[in-house]
């Protein structure tokens, strides 16, 4: 199977870089609670989601980033690194919610000296959006380090 | 609510190393991967992943906190958590609101994963659309076997009162 790079030369700011949308059953909600082991039965149990103020079992947070996250690794192929994420919850995404993940490139610039392990790498930011149909979702600031056409790699 | 004598001397204090149950694994790299639907080859194409510049698989890094979740089963045993010693009377749920990750080094089947905890802040009790809570936050800070730190998080949460059904807000 053959991997598509994006190069940082060839990004430019304001760039879109694409969105999916999810089915979020109950399966799939409990199902990503199970895989990033979390066990707040906000993402298992609906009568607990519902006294605790929730329309219905609620995503987590570990799964909300990693479908976040997943964007700006298929657009960058996997040659592009995720090096810091901002994340922040701004509603819930419930059983039979549709997630529509969507983003594009909003910096671009060589990591500075004063900016520690980032100092010296090719990277774009990153402002990935979450919604559903009741509006607002999560969102995320994504950091990443690009291969450069001279770099070979 | 302003917060209790103990609960204000707890912010800054850092833990003892929390460690994972267990070592950074393919399988469950691979029911991750399956919830995301992340089809990355790093993280499950060993082909791929063999000839890649890290010479074989990797977690993806936003696993992170994921190696570290504790056991449901036996309970573990904690080390000592600033947060665990917070009193904050009248709340008892509480919800993930943000996070930041900073990834490092990359992870790899076989690491095994601690990290150690600072409680950064604690607000006041403030008013929220789900209830009545305390925003708090915290520093993951994750290393490896090799005592090589391969990431941060700085985490906030909410530890709340829900609202009674149909309190307004």
């Amino acid at each position: 199977m053959s991997h598509h790079t994006v190069y940082w030369e060839d990004v430019t700011e304001g760039q879109d870089i694409g969105s999916y949308s999810m089915q979020m059953t109950a399966v799939k909600i409990s199902g990503g609670a199970w895989a990033t082991r979390d066990t707040n039965p906000m993402h298992h149990d609906k009568d607990f989601a519902l006294k605790a103020q929730q329309r219905d079992m609620i995503v987590n947070i570990m799964h909300s980033e990693g479908i976040l996250s997943r964007l700006a690794t298929d657009w960058s192929g996997p040659e592009g690194e995720l090096k810091k994420t901002r994340f922040n919850i701004e509603g819930n995404c419930c059983v039979g919610d549709t997630m529509t993940v969507s983003g594009s490139v909003i910096r671009k610039w060589i990591g500075g000296e004063d900016e520690g392990y980032l100092s010296g790498l090719h990277l774009v930011e990153l402002q990935v959006n979450s919604v559903t149909q009741e509006g607002p979702f999560c969102n995320a600031q994504i950091t990443m380090a690009l291969p450069t056409r001279g770099s070979g790699s | 609510m302003a917060l209790s004598e103990k609960d204000l001397a707890l912010i800054g204090k850092e833990s003892e190393p929390f460690y994972a149950p267990d070592e950074v694994d393919k399988s469950m790299i691979r029911h991750y991967c399956e919830m995301m639907e992340d089809a990355n080859p790093l993280y499950t194409d060993e082909e791929y992943a063999k000839k890649s510049k890290y010479g074989g698989i990797i977690a993806p890094p936003q696993m992170l906190m994921v190696w570290c979740m504790p056991r449901m089963w036996p309970f573990p045993e904690f080390p000592w958590m600033p947060m665990a010693e917070l009193e904050l009377p009248g709340v008892d749920t509480w919800i993930a609101t943000d996070m930041i990750h900073e990834f490092h080094k990359p992870v790899r089947p076989g690491d095994q994963l601690y990290y150690i905890m600072k409680l950064d802040s604690v607000s006041d009790m403030k008013r929220t659309r789900i209830g009545d809570g305390h925003f708090i936050t915290t520093t993951q800070t994750y290393y490896n076997q090799k005592g090589e730190m391969v990431g941060r998080e700085v985490r906030t949460v909410l530890k709340y009162k829900p609202k009674e059904q149909g309190e307004g807000s």
